[in-house]
């Protein structure tokens, strides 16, 4: 071999190895770089208690986020009878359930007169089901996570678990659903302490309908109007706030009217709004509240209350009794908000108050009323 | 163009013209900057005012009125419950007769001094409760109520749970309208253990 060709060989040979040095540099695990010790007791399952860390690690869970999608649909196409058991702190109601897909469901608390009974159609707000948008809420406001470990049976059924974790790692829900059919058979909601402050669940659940089933005949449905933007955007031109959205990420599910003459005078537009978990309604009417309309709310056990800057009609909001209804008048439509399941029912209608905070009364508008309150407090006379 | 609207801005403001006066008053803000300058700044005022919560006043400065209204022997005047008749919006509140009737004759220097004196510490005390007693707003504007209607909260809640329970992830909830069943010990469960 000649002086270049050696020099040319060696030249060659070492190009390559340094390629392959660089290579297998490229493709060895970075042990010296992160360090062994890091990942010393890692057993490959998540810590349940150990929230924080697990909001920290992932996005939703694909395997969640399916679980919850079939669920969403399962009861557009199972038929079942079941006796849930729910539970907050205002106490324990068990509750008949009877339900058939394209008919709707039939909810009788046990012991009461089948007469007590309330049937929600089918459509009615089940149409929500199909298009995902509870869940798509869900997911804008929580993470969703596959909990396998929490995996059980519920009402003698396999069931897996899916949690929904706030932005700050706080665990707020639980979900088991149903391995066969998707039927969502417990959820349990949790405080900021992790204690459960709402379950409800399954106790027994039969699939099909039974023989002897009676599916009420459809009645007329009062709210049936449903609105879409453009009715929201009319009804804004009769006085409605028609928020797209409340405070505390509380998004429009859905927006219903009912005519004049049904369910009031006036017509009443319904908008249900919920962050995923929580659900929260806003009813307006335009009008106002007279001293009779006051009395006949005292008489249903509503308290003048104040909540943050405002004062309104409150009901509920009591440690026996967490679920509220607020009444306030707001510019010229008086305002009804029902929150039941939120974890600070008192803290939402506040701050959705604000949000549309309510009118002076009409005596303490004008200049000399204002005067005379005014020189009231100075003079030693008021508070 | 027409003429500057003056003091009919506030009115317009405050959405007391009548709605064809209303109308001509917009065309001509819409052409005149001076007039459109004053209405953005009412407004501005109004709608500052409106955001302006409950105040209390600083004790010094209640004592310094009290300190006024002390050397007088006259007890403070009552401030009637409902407006009175002399009172006008745009600053004739207060305001007396000129003089005191036919026989008046003008006080001397030292007793205009005081009259001015306390002219001044009435119009601060004005002021002063108009701020303590809620200013919403400068002019008494009439609130116009709509008819009163029953709020039906019954029925509302009922439909909540109509609607709420039909939602997936939500449901069935306790309703406490009608019949509940028995209510449980009010406590807390806690989370079972994994």
């Amino acid at each position: 071999m000649t002086r270049p060709a050696v020099l040319a060989a060696g030249v060659a040979a070492g190009l390559g190895a340094f390629a392959v040095c660089g290579l297998a540099a490229l493709g060895s695990v970075p042990a010296t770089t992160v360090g062994a010790d890091a990942w010393a007791g890692w057993t490959g399952k998540v810590d349940a208690t150990a929230v924080s860390d697990r909001a920290a690690m992932t996005p939703d869970d694909a395997v969640a986020v399916a679980l919850l999608t079939r669920s969403a649909k399962a009861s557009s196409s199972v038929a079942y009878t079941g006796r849930a058991v729910t539970w907050d702190r205002s106490g324990t109601t068990t509750t008949e359930i009877t339900h058939l897909p394209g008919r709707g469901t039939v909810w009788l608390v046990a012991g009461a007169p089948t007469t007590s009974a309330r049937f929600s159609p089918d459509g009615r707000s089940g149409s929500f089901a199909d298009d995902g948008r509870p869940l798509t809420v869900l997911r804008d406001n929580y993470r969703v996570l596959r909990e396998a470990d929490l995996d059980t049976t519920v009402a003698g059924r396999i069931a897996e678990a899916v949690v929904a974790v706030d932005s700050d790692g706080t665990l707020d829900a639980r979900y088991w659903i149903d391995a066969k059919t998707g039927l969502l058979l417990r959820k349990e909601l949790l405080d900021a302490k992790g204690m459960v402050r709402n379950r409800t669940g399954f106790e027994t659940l039969r699939l099909g309908m039974p023989t002897n089933a009676v599916v009420p005949a459809p009645t007329k449905d009062d709210w049936v109007e449903l609105l879409g933007p453009t009715g929201l955007a009319t009804a804004r031109t009769h006085g409605c706030s028609c928020p797209e959205s409340l405070p505390g990420g509380l998004a429009l599910l859905e927006a219903r009217r009912a005519p004049a003459g049904t369910v009031s005078t006036v017509p009443v537009v319904h908008q249900l709004f919920s962050d995923g978990v929580a659900t929260v309604s806003l009813f307006s009417m335009e009008g106002s509240l007279s001293e009779n309309e006051n009395d006949g709310l005292i008489a249903h056990g509503f308290t003048r209350q104040q909540l943050g800057d405002h004062f309104a009609w409150v009901r509920g909001g009591t440690s026996s009794s967490p679920g509220v209804t607020v009444v306030w008048v707001a510019k010229t439509t008086v305002l009804t908000l029902v929150s039941d399941d939120a974890e600070d029912p008192l803290a939402t209608a506040g701050a959705v108050v604000a949000a549309f905070p309510p009118v002076p009364d009409p005596e303490d508008s004008s200049l000399w009323s204002r005067i005379a309150r005014g020189w009231h407090r100075i003079t030693g006379g008021g508070s | 163009m027409s003429r500057c609207l003056g003091p009919r801005i506030a009115d317009l403001a405050d959405g007391r013209l009548e709605p064809a006066e209303a109308e001509r008053a917009l065309a001509h803000v819409a052409a005149c900057t001076t007039c459109r300058d004053a209405l953005v700044a009412q407004r501005a005022v109004i709608s500052r005012l409106d955001t302006v919560g409950q105040v209390d006043p600083p004790s010094e400065l209640l004592g310094r009125l009290r300190g006024i209204a002390a050397p007088s022997s006259d007890p403070v005047p009552a401030i009637p419950e409902q407006g009175g008749a002399g009172m006008r919006p745009g600053g004739a509140a207060g305001r007396g007769p000129r003089g005191s009737g036919p026989g008046s004759t003008r006080p001397p220097v030292r007793r205009r001094g005081r009259i001015a004196l306390a002219g001044a510490a009435g119009a601060a005390a004005m002021a002063v409760a108009i701020v303590v007693g809620g200013s919403s707003a400068l002019t008494s504007t009439v609130v116009t109520r709509s008819p009163s209607i029953a709020p039906v909260v019954d029925t509302l809640a009922v439909e909540h749970a109509v609607s709420a329970d039909q939602m997936p992830f939500s449901g069935p909830r306790i309703i406490t309208v009608g019949y509940a069943g028995p209510a449980a010990p009010d406590t807390a469960q806690p989370s079972p253990t994994p």
